[in-house]
């Protein structure tokens, strides 16, 4: 008989291995994890290499599948409540601040730069650091899109599929094409 | 890399992150990559039989799709980033009675190696020191000029000369960085 087993919590053993995983890695020391929060494995942190004292905190039931975060030495990740991720390419040597209730989809990449490569050399580590990239609460951002650095995007915020974003959004917004503006609305 | 095909030559140091990188390259097919190359994870190349892929020293390549049945030559000191496709053909006809009859051809249980009729091939040349952005999309017939950077997600069907910066879709040529 075949048994489905259902995991309540991220299932982490002591020494932070997820159970189950095919990448035989633990998570990262540095790494805070909200509770009923997923990741599917440890693949995520393969290019990590953030020497923060916190580098990444991620909420509580937030599911984030097959996620690649790549940090330089500065890299600082914060990802709120209630968010659903599904592949995206997080990478930055700055701070990124994502707020609750994000909706982001398939392939969406979150980086300093478009030129984005899994973090090279770099030992320098600065005591302050710059907000590179700041989402709002229930911002949805669809397929393909591009985050990059500059973007601050208000609450309740709509980013069209394949958009790019690199400036400023305002609150209730909807920012659509290549290179992405924000449509007018009627209300 | 254990299990490499005698078409395959890799250079030294070259750092190579997926054992699935090189699972779609057919036997006639010809692929050589430089010294200090690194390939990271999501990299795929899909290569035909008269395929030919060549890569220049230190140059990286993270998740891009190389997807040749000619020739794409990359330089040297070349960064490719996530999700880039790169093709040299068109791979289909315009004409729809040649598609229907390439579907039958393609479709399981025949074998997959046929010649395509009337489609459009042409080399994709990027010289040294180019920079493509994340979700860039390069297409046949296109010579990337030295030290150009296309900014992500464009879509480039034409040629560029050196030194340029490319954005948007479609794609605008400026002669220096906007931003």
């Amino acid at each position: 008989m075949l048994k489905v087993i259902q995991l309540k919590y991220m299932s982490l053993d002591k020494n932070r291995y997820v159970i189950d995983d095919w990448y035989h890695m633990p998570i990262p020391e540095n790494v805070h994890i909200g509770k009923e929060t997923w990741i599917h494995t440890a693949y995520a942190f393969s290019q990590y290499k953030s020497k923060r004292k916190i580098g990444v905190t991620i909420g509580h039931n937030c599911s984030i599948k097959d996620p690649l975060i790549q940090t330089g030495t500065n890299g600082e990740i914060k990802i709120g409540n209630y968010c659903t991720f599904v592949q995206p390419i997080i990478n930055t040597n700055k701070k990124i601040i994502i707020g609750n209730n994000a909706l982001v989809a398939y392939g969406v990449i979150i980086s300093d730069s478009g030129y984005l490569i899994p973090p090279q050399k770099n030992t320098r580590v600065v005591k302050k650091n710059k907000i590179s990239i700041r989402i709002g609460n229930n911002v949805w951002i669809g397929i393909k899109a591009l985050i990059l650095g500059g973007a601050d995007i208000g609450d309740n915020s709509i980013i069209g599929a394949g958009a790019i974003v690199d400036f400023t959004v305002p609150k209730n917004s909807i920012v659509v094409g290549n290179p992405g503006r924000i449509l007018p609305q009627k209300r | 890399m254990e299990r490499m095909e005698n078409n395959i030559t890799i250079g030294k140091n070259t750092y190579i992150e997926d054992e699935k990188t090189f699972t779609d390259v057919k036997n006639k097919s010809n692929i050589t990559i430089g010294d200090n190359v690194k390939i990271y994870g999501y990299t795929k190349f899909h290569v035909g039989m008269n395929g030919k892929i060549s890569i220049g020293n230190n140059s990286i390549i993270a998740g891009a799709i190389l997807i040749s049945n000619k020739e794409i030559t990359i330089g040297n000191n070349v960064v490719i980033s996530y999700y880039v496709s790169i093709m040299d053909s068109d791979f289909h006809s315009i004409n729809p009675k040649i598609r229907k009859k390439e579907a039958y051809e393609m479709a399981p249980p025949t074998n997959h190696d046929f010649i395509r009729e009337d489609i459009v091939e042409a080399k994709v040349i990027i010289e040294d020191n180019v920079k493509i952005g994340a979700n860039c999309i390069i297409l046949k017939g296109v010579t990337i000029g030295e030290g150009s950077e296309i900014f992500a997600g464009t879509v480039v069907t034409k040629n560029i000369p050196k030194n340029s910066y490319v954005e948007g879709n479609p794609a605008k040529i400026y002669e220096s960085r906007q931003k």
